[in-house]
């Protein structure tokens, strides 16, 4: 066993330091899994931004400092904005060897950080931008962000007796990135760390910005079992509503194209926030799904098929 | 960039100076009647003149983000605004005075919106007292110039730590063009060396910025970020003189006093309008009026204790402003009164005036009148605000 | 390798201005208290059913899990008891236990 820990630790190519450690999440926090792994792979020299939201608030507690690197909390709206201004820093100071990355829930990412965030890509800042989506503005309690799911039941989006949750879908918040040309972004979920570490990774090689949804179960707002991150991390890509997918030099690709999905409802019935569903709303957002992975696999096709001359113009930055 | 005896507008003073200030990282978002300055660093920028990233930043608010994200690292920073964008990135004006960050931004005072107006007044600036900033007004293009300079050296020294807001009236100054004496940059690279930061986020020291500070130890940081402030008006006394020594010119620090000494009546103003009343004085004076008129340069930190020494004399005073804090008098008004307190029975009295708002001209015979009233009646006994040549009359 | 100690050093809030960082800015990574007292269960790890697989070190929101000189530790000053190792755990080498009061 001593030797396969071993081997397998240095395959995974992280070290023992952990520079994100001593937070006060919840128990079982999804979103924390996804910032210590890719500031793990990312290594000491970064310089990380955080806008208020749970992750924030759980690590800069003074005098608890959970970040053992470089980092700095943004105003809500201002992550991308503030790692642009990093990144300029680090190019005027000369400094080498370091990645400017942030970290941005969906309601920071999606809503209130969108422009900042548009703009960062638009400049071709070399920023690496990872959004840990939890699908609602949790550090406030759970309330409705553009990237809740329909049919989710939120604080601001209750089932009630009339309304039934989130009566909009999420935003194709990948699908606004990708159409900024941006040189690199990719899905990715808690549930298949390994997918992720190998994204951060690509992410970090990029001369310019990055951009990474990583799905982060929170049972806390999600009502679901206080160890289920991993589990629900899993599913959601399982049954086809987290697709895994990439967009590098102007073409889609999709990471994993199962021939038949898990069922939707063994990951709805572990989540509280999907109980109120009645088979109608299971069987729209099963449609939804499939309609989705129609376009998806076509557009992957499209990626496979195309010479190099059909590609769509990615973004032109003159250095 | 020429140096030497130049013929320009307000706005390429302060870009000239912002420019010899070498700053590393330059956010760029345009609004009236800022824009000239960014368009003429951009021009520089452009053909190689000065070195510095520079941001095409997509909003104000992402303009001072960005400046704290550079600064944080340790680079010198720089950027300008006025009016709907000074409020826009209202919250980061906060976050960076409470973060200690070292940022220069000239805010090119205009009016705010609504109605829409993009002429000067001063309701901008004034609106945003309360951020923490330091906040400076210049009067004419050189000093725009000097203080954009000054600005510099006063928010990074370690004793302030506090970013710097020079205002310049919009199109007043920022438009006009005056004979301006513009540096070598050995000269002002001589009296504002690279920037050497308080704090930074350092590879070999990592440090974690902005953090929480919840009810126990608030207060402490609150404390540190008021004094901080406050040290700023004997430290710009201090960079003053350096830049005397260096440039041969000097401004005088918080005030600008003109035939206060042994005035009856005063009146205080910001920014440009103080040209005015100074041809306004002159001339009351050559009639053998007791006036003078008092100019603050600075108003955050607000210099109480001078404003009590130059002030005590006087009889009455008027406060004369570009704005109106809506539902009661003058911003600036009530500062002064608050001010001048202490001086108890012995207080001159207080009067409120607002003039000039959506860039309004105000004719010289009613900055006359404004002294003429306050010699005859002495401060104001309420708050109402007088309302210089407001261009209507009620029926 | 040298291992990584993760330090935790209780601290007490200033009395003296002077005492308090200048400004809200202070060096990463200094933690002046562990999440023990927050835990319900704990897990209890069987060494011989380890393969090394490394799930429940990847998925530890809490980096209480570390490879310490070829062994699995948890680090119990860190564990909140979630449950996330043993539910990972497919060989079901992690158990969590009633945390005793």
């Amino acid at each position: 066993m001593p030797e396969a820990l071993s081997k397998n630790l240095s395959r995974l190519g992280l070290g023992p330091e952990e520079p994100f450690v001593g937070h006060k999440a919840c128990a079982g926090c999804g979103g924390t899994v996804a910032l210590r792994l890719a500031l793990k792979a990312l290594g000491p020299r970064v310089f990380v931004g955080v806008p208020a939201g749970c992750m924030s608030a759980v690590a800069f507690l003074y005098p608890q400092m959970a970040f053992g690197v470089n980092a700095m909390i943004s105003t809500f709206a201002g992550t991308a904005s503030l790692l642009s201004g990093m990144a300029a820093a680090v190019k005027a100071l000369g400094i080498r060897d370091a990645h400017v990355v942030g970290f941005a829930g969906d309601g920071g990412t999606a809503d209130i950080g969108i422009q900042a965030l548009s703009g960062a890509i638009d400049r071709g800042d070399r920023i690496i931008y990872i959004c840990y989506d939890n699908e609602a503005y949790m550090n406030t309690g759970v309330q409705k962000s553009g990237l809740t799911p329909l049919g989710a039941s939120t604080t601001t989006s209750p089932a009630g007796s009339v309304l039934k949750g989130a009566t909009a879908s999420k935003k194709d918040f990948f699908g606004i990135i990708a159409a900024h040309g941006i040189p690199y972004a990719a899905t990715a979920s808690i549930g298949y760390p390994h997918d992720y570490l190998r994204k951060v990774r690509k992410a970090a090689a990029v001369d310019g910005p990055s951009y990474i949804q990583v799905l982060a179960p929170c049972p806390t707002g999600w009502g679901s079992a206080i160890d289920s991150a991993g589990e629900l991390g899993r599913l959601a890509v399982d049954c086809g509503l987290w697709p895994l997918r990439e967009y590098e030099g102007g073409v889609h690709r999709l990471n994993r194209d199962p021939a038949r999905f898990s069922p939707l409802a063994g990951y709805l019935a572990q989540q509280a926030r999907f109980k109120h569903l009645d088979a109608g709303m299971v069987s729209r957002l099963e449609q939804q799904r499939d309609e989705k992975w129609k376009a998806l696999r076509q557009w992957a096709e499209f990626g496979k098929q195309a010479k190099p001359e059909d590609l769509p113009i990615t973004k032109e930055v003159v250095p | 960039m020429k140096t030497g005896l130049q013929f320009l507008a307000g706005n390429e003073a302060v870009a000239a100076g912002a420019a010899l200030a070498r700053p590393q990282v330059v956010a760029v978002y345009p609004i009236t009647p800022q824009t000239t300055i960014v368009e003429r660093l951009a021009d520089w920028h452009a053909n190689g003149e000065l070195q510095c990233e520079f941001l095409h930043v997509e909003s104000e608010h992402s303009a001072l983000s960005a400046a704290m994200g550079a600064s944080a690292l340790g680079a010198r920073t720089f950027t300008a605004t006025s009016s709907q964008g000074l409020l826009y990135m209202c919250e980061c004006l906060h976050y960076a005075a409470g973060g200690r960050f070292p940022i220069v931004m000239v805010n090119a005072n205009r009016a705010l919106a609504l109605p829409w107006n993009i002429y000067g007044d001063q309701r901008d600036s004034l609106s945003q007292l309360e951020s923490g900033w330091i906040q400076l007004y210049a009067s004419n293009a050189q000093e725009a110039l000097d203080l954009t300079l000054q600005a510099f050296r006063l928010a990074e020294d370690p004793r302030v730590a506090t970013p710097v807001m020079l205002n310049v009236d919009g199109f007043a100054l920022t438009h006009t063009y005056e004979p301006v004496q513009v540096p070598e940059p050995a000269q002002a690279g001589a009296f504002l060396p690279a920037f050497k930061p308080a704090f930074r986020m350092d590879l070999d020291a990592p440090l974690s910025l902005g953090f929480s500070a919840g009810p126990r130890d608030n207060t402490a940081f609150k404390i540190a970020q008021h004094r901080g402030c406050l040290a700023a008006e004997s430290v710009l006394d201090e960079v003053d003189a350096e830049f005397a020594r260096h440039f041969g010119r000097s401004w005088g620090g918080a005030l600008e006093p003109w035939h206060v000494d042994g005035a009856e009546a005063v009146v205080v103003t910001l920014g440009s309008l103080s040209g005015e009343l100074r041809g306004v004085v002159d001339a009351l004076r050559a009639e053998g009026l007791k006036v003078g008129s008092l100019r603050l340069r600075l108003l955050r930190p607000f210099p109480a204790e001078a404003l009590r020494r130059a002030l005590a004399g006087a009889r009455a005073v008027g406060v004369l402003e570009k704005n109106v804090s809506v539902g009661f008098e003058g911003t600036v008004c009530s500062q002064v009164r608050a001010a001048l307190h202490p001086l108890g029975a012995a207080a001159p009295g207080v009067a409120g005036f607002t003039g000039g708002l959506g860039g309004r001209d105000i004719p010289a015979a009613e900055l006359e009148a404004v002294f003429l009233g306050l010699l005859a009646h002495g401060g104001t006994h309420d708050n109402a605000v007088g309302w210089v040549d407001p261009g209507v009359r009620d029926a | 390798m040298p291992e990584s100690r993760i330090v935790i050093v209780p601290w007490q809030a200033p009395e003296l201005l002077e005492d308090y960082p200048a400004w809200p800015h202070t060096p990463s990574g200094r933690l002046v208290e562990g999440h023990a007292a927050w835990r319900l269960q704990r897990p209890q790890l069987d060494p011989s059913l380890c393969t090394g697989c490394l799930q429940c070190y990847l998925l530890c929101p809490d980096a209480a899990l570390a490879v310490v000189a070829g062994a699995l530790e948890i680090d119990l000053r860190l564990c909140k008891g979630c449950g996330v190792c043993a539910k990972e755990c497919r060989q079901s080498a992690i158990q969590m236990a009633p945390e005793r009061s």
